[in-house]
């Protein structure tokens, strides 16, 4: 059987599974909301989820882009300067343990419940593991391509951006994914602490309403966001690592 | 995505600061430091950064630059913290949460351990679970929280299974990974010289598996302060989580900066006394590899 069936097969099989369960009352209406539950939640307030969709996922976008810029320079600054990076790194790794979400009511202090602190809040959140794994990344290169490099007479400009950037690029992605998850999660988690809109808000809003079917449907909102930052993610690395196609094609 | 996050565990093997065991001609400076002096220059910038930020942040705030009612002074905070410690509801709040902390580790910990390890050794098993697993793991679990409190309610066991789940996850899978990476062949070598199965376990799959485990348990311990907390803040009525939105909403800001830099101390401190015994579990390596 073609893979595209089976998946779709599969898909529409749970989905009826799901139904059934809800259905026959074997778990609970609060556990689970059945598709039909959710389908129903999708029409009737359909409008307000989606404008809290847009709100939500500009936050997103704003914290994802900063966060990666930050996380980045800082990165690479210090990865390059060996001094600042012994200085940092061990700064940057203990600092990563502390729980985050500690610091949002202080971010609502400072930045009101509107848009700003959460947005502040993921950037925090996702600024932490794209500067630990640049840093890394870029303390982790061999040497011998820096000599290398030189020995062909490249200026300072040419080895970093031809030579050292395509390099380190796994690492910096591999932190990227998991600041991009992070600053996802922290601004939905965020929502649903404190806010004005958004998906978070909305999911909290109907929680207490005690609407399954809603709560449900805000969460798949919720893992859409994440699946957009994902696909977004996905595009860039796949710009920046052609070279590694390349490279493979030629041999 | 959590999947990415236990990607850490992946980089746990690599020694985090290499640089300084093995040092390296920095680029741009030709004659490398002793690696001693290196290493007290570098703790002495830290430290030194340290105090100035401290010392920064006073100023700013004794000169009024930042508005002490948004961000109290260093000085404030300290005293605050010194009096919320001799306040008995506030210790109590804190006890609510470490048994929170403490009782999701202790129970969710042995069944991941179990399960991971039954996961990794019997392949059957490993196969079936395994896609469960990284499913559950690519899906950010904190959006599930306000199911949990749907199904549970308000109270210890909502936030004790929330807990539990974010427990139960990170350590089944670093387990099952630390079984699958278990050297086969002095697997085969002990077996060849007749040690029985308990002796196998005991003399290579401990000390193989150790490492590896250590690290799923640090960042288990982590996942779980970070969802016990989130809970609370989101809906309790009693707990750390609790106070500091009930601060944050109040703009009681002195307090909540005072449990704020407690909480983040206390977790860095436990991140690193754990990160300390993993080194040192992970010793058998750096030997095996100089011999």
């Amino acid at each position: 059987m073609q893979p595209f069936i089976l998946r779709v097969t599969l898909i529409v099989a749970l989905l009826v599974l799901l139904e059934m369960l809800r259905r026959l009352d074997l778990v609970g209406p609060l556990l689970l909301a059945s598709p039909s539950e959710i389908a129903q939640a999708l029409i009737q307030s359909g409008g307000e989820f989606l404008s809290a969709f847009r709100l939500t996922l500009v936050e997103i976008v704003c914290a994802i882009l900063i966060s990666w810029i930050l996380g980045i320079a800082v990165g690479a600054v210090t990865g390059m300067i060996a001094f600042l990076g012994a200085v940092t790194g061990p700064v940057l790794s203990a600092l990563f343990a502390v729980p985050l979400i500690t610091w949002y009511p202080l971010f609502m202090v400072w930045f009101g419940i509107g848009s700003a602190s959460k947005i502040a809040y993921a950037v925090i959140s996702g600024f932490f593991p794209v500067a630990i794994n640049t840093l890394n990344g870029i303390r982790g290169l061999d040497r011998r391509y820096v000599v290398f490099s030189r020995s062909i007479g490249c200026s300072r400009a040419q080895m970093i951006f031809r030579v050292l950037m395509p390099m380190t690029l796994p690492s910096v992605i591999a932190g990227l994914r998991i600041g991009t998850a992070l600053a996802v999660i922290g601004v939905i988690v965020a929502e649903m602490l404190g806010s004005l809109g958004g998906i978070g808000y909305l999911i909290t809003y109907y929680r207490t309403l005690y609407s399954t079917g809603h709560v449900y449907l805000g969460i798949l909102f919720a893992l859409l966001c994440a699946l957009v930052a994902n696909w977004a993610l996905n595009a860039v690395e796949r710009r920046f690592t052609r070279w590694r196609d390349l490279q493979i094609s030629q041999k | 995505m959590l999947r990415a996050k236990v990607g850490e565990i992946a980089d746990a093997r690599k020694p985090e600061e290499g640089a300084l065991h093995h040092p390296r001609p920095p680029l741009g400076i030709s004659a490398p430091l002793r690696p001693k002096v290196m290493k007290l220059l570098v703790l002495l910038t830290q430290i030194g950064f340290g105090v100035l930020l401290v010392g920064g942040w006073e100023l700013a705030t004794r000169s009024g630059v930042i508005d002490p009612q948004l961000l109290p002074s260093p000085s404030t905070v300290l005293l605050t913290l010194v009096d919320l410690m001799g306040n008995v509801a506030f210790l109590n709040e804190c006890t609510d949460t470490v048994a929170r902390v403490l009782a999701a580790f202790i129970i969710g910990a042995p069944i991941a351990l179990a399960v991971g390890f039954m996961m990794g050794e019997n392949i059957e098993v490993g196969k079936t679970l395994a896609p469960l697993m990284n499913l559950v793991l690519a899906v950010p679990q904190s959006i599930f929280l306000p199911v949990f409190v749907l199904v549970f309610g308000l109270g210890f066991t909502e936030k004790l299974m929330f807990g539990i789940t974010h427990v139960f996850f990170v350590v089944a899978v670093s387990t099952m990974a630390a079984v699958r990476e278990v050297p086969h062949a002095l697997v085969v070598a002990a077996r060849a010289f007749g040690a029985g199965k308990l002796r196998i376990y005991r003399s290579i799959y401990l000390p193989a598996m150790a490492p590896q485990v250590m690290t799923g348990l640090r960042l288990g311990m982590i996942f779980n302060i970070i969802g016990i907390l989130l809970a609370e803040m989101y809906a309790s009525r009693t707990g750390l989580g609790v106070l500091l939105l009930r601060w944050g909403e109040g703009y009681v800001v002195d307090k909540l900066m005072a449990a704020t830099v407690l909480i983040s101390l206390a977790t860095i401190l436990m991140n690193e006394a754990m990160r300390i015994w993993e080194a040192r579990v992970g010793r058998w390596r750096a030997s095996a590899l100089a011999s």
